[in-house]
């Protein structure tokens, strides 16, 4: 089971979750679930970006429901300062 | 004792494991489609296929079946013959030079126009350019890029070009403002605010304000320049990739990684689809149209009034020296402020009269899509960034067109066309 640093190392790197999943060797499920408590643990942060449209400027007064766009469109996560700080500190 | 946290996921692992049961995952059509979009070896193939279609549309259905086969003859053949004989003054009025045909001078003599791109009247080009052209250009664009938007392309888009543009300090979720912007900037300088840093943020408005030409600027370049488009794609690829990198190392802040939860395909939904495209026309032509006329009636009262004159003899040695057009492109790179639709109409012109070169006319249009964004797109520029970052972009803006426009004279003199 992967610890939280090597996940941070990993994501520090890049790519997509399903990658990710495969290279920890866990199911993607539970990396999806991991990832959500370090975003709540302040390590990532979450960026929500609808298919284009999402990030309109009109996007909240929309009635428009986008498939896989809106909040359920393309996510991201980024290392925060402390999740850049942690992984700085493992490297050590 | 406490857990710690890696050992009370370990403990998670444990007992998912002995109590939930995983039944065998069916591989689909839709996952091995989704695989073989995102894996470089694949997507990339399928991402030409993909660009290549979504072009071939664009030219076929606004180019060739709407304005070529319908509203060039509706415009030209009708609307223009029509008003030239029924608005009252004639050739040479004021009022009639600026409303229906300022005409052009032939051997001497001052001739009507034959074609709405010459004329330059605000009911004769102003309605042609946005109307005749620019809105079709613009439905095929929006009707295709939500097309790809609903089934979920772009994210697999991002992942493939995620590589490249991290060499440019962005990332793939990049290539959506980029793409978005090549219907129109104003949406794609918006579309900027998921990026994390504001590095990124101002490297994309940056490039984007001088390197992506908007879909009512393809349009009219695909019907007037058919020929030289793809050269002009190349050299502003060449710009957004080459300048992208420079400003990524001149520019002090952080491009992060990230990782990307790509979603599953989905099947698009006709009224989505059909609200998106209504929803981004309509915008368009609120915008376009009152530009465009206003555009026309400016460039009109500064050929009536001299000012266009003077303006051309003041900067054209430095257009002829430095960026090696004629004078007469001063015109044009004035009703750019307003619309670039419109400034690239009036090179039309320019090239119908014969008073410009192939490679000429090949540089006055990149000129006009790098030499400064549109008024909506300035206007948008000042909201989205802070007054340090807008002048930044500015100077950066100011130091490409100079840089790269001499360098495009350059080339053009070392291969003998210039």
């Amino acid at each position: 089971m992967a610890t939280t640093e090597e996940i941070l190392c990993w994501i520090e790197k890049g790519g997509t979750l399903d990658e990710l999943a495969k290279v920890l060797g866990m199911s993607k499920s539970l990396l999806v679930a991991r990832i959500e408590f370090l975003v709540r643990a302040g390590y990532l942060s979450e960026i929500r970006s609808g298919n284009g449209c999402g990030s309109c400027a009109n996007c909240k007064s929309c009635g428009v429901p986008v498939p896989g766009g809106g909040d359920t469109g393309m996510k991201m996560y980024l290392l925060t300062e402390t999740g850049m700080a942690h992984v700085k500190n493992e490297k050590r | 004792m406490p857990l710690s946290v890696d050992e009370r996921w370990d403990l998670i692992d444990k007992i998912s494991k002995q109590t939930v049961t995983f039944g065998a995952y069916k591989h689909t059509l839709k996952d091995a489609i989704a695989e073989l979009t995102v894996k470089p070896l694949t997507g990339i193939p399928v991402a030409i296929a993909v660009i290549y279609g979504f072009w071939s549309f664009f030219c076929d259905f606004a180019g060739t079946l709407f304005t070529d086969g319908f509203m060039v003859k509706l415009f030209d053949e009708h609307w223009l013959p029509w008003l030239q004989s029924v608005f009252p003054g004639g050739l040479g009025n004021p009022l009639y030079a600026l409303m229906v045909d300022a005409g052009h001078i032939e051997n001497g003599v001052l001739v009507a126009s034959d074609t709405c791109f010459e004329s330059f009247g605000v009911l004769t080009s102003g309605l042609f350019v946005p109307f005749g052209v620019v809105l079709w250009a613009v439905v095929a664009f929006y009707l295709m890029f939500a097309i790809l938007e609903d089934v979920g392309y772009l994210p697999r888009l991002a992942v493939l070009v995620d590589t490249i543009l991290h060499k440019i300090g962005l990332h793939g979720y990049a290539i959506v403002p980029t793409f978005l912007s090549l219907g129109c900037n104003v949406p794609g300088v918006t579309a900027v605010r998921p990026l994390e840093t504001r590095k990124q943020r101002f490297l994309m408005i940056t490039l984007l304000a001088v390197f992506i030409p908007c879909g009512a600027q393809i349009g009219i370049m695909q019907d007037l320049v058919p020929e030289l488009i793809g050269w002009i794609f190349l050299t502003l690829a060449i710009g957004y990739l080459g300048f992208g990198f420079i400003l990524n190392k001149i520019v002090p802040g952080k491009s992060p990684e990230l990782v990307m939860d790509v979603p599953p395909y989905q099947m698009p939904m006709l009224r989505n689809i059909a609200s998106k495209l209504w929803i981004r026309t309509s915008r368009f032509l609120l915008v376009a149209v009152p530009f465009v006329m206003l555009g026309c009636l400016i460039v009109g009262l500064m050929y009536l009034t001299g000012a266009m004159d003077w303006l051309a003899a003041v900067f054209g040695p430095l257009l002829m020296g430095w960026f090696g057009v004629p004078a007469e492109t001063v015109a044009p790179l004035i009703a750019g402020f307003l619309r670039k639709d419109l400034a690239v109409g009036m090179i039309g012109g320019l090239m119908e009269q014969g008073i410009m070169t192939t490679f000429q006319v090949f540089t006055s249009v990149v000129l006009l899509c790098i030499y400064f964004p549109c008024l909506a797109t300035f206007v948008m520029m000042l909201k989205e960034e802070n007054w340090k970052e807008f002048l930044g972009s500015i100077a950066s803006l100011v130091a490409m067109v100079f840089i790269y426009g001499g360098l495009i004279h350059l080339v053009g003199i070392m291969l003998g066309v210039a």
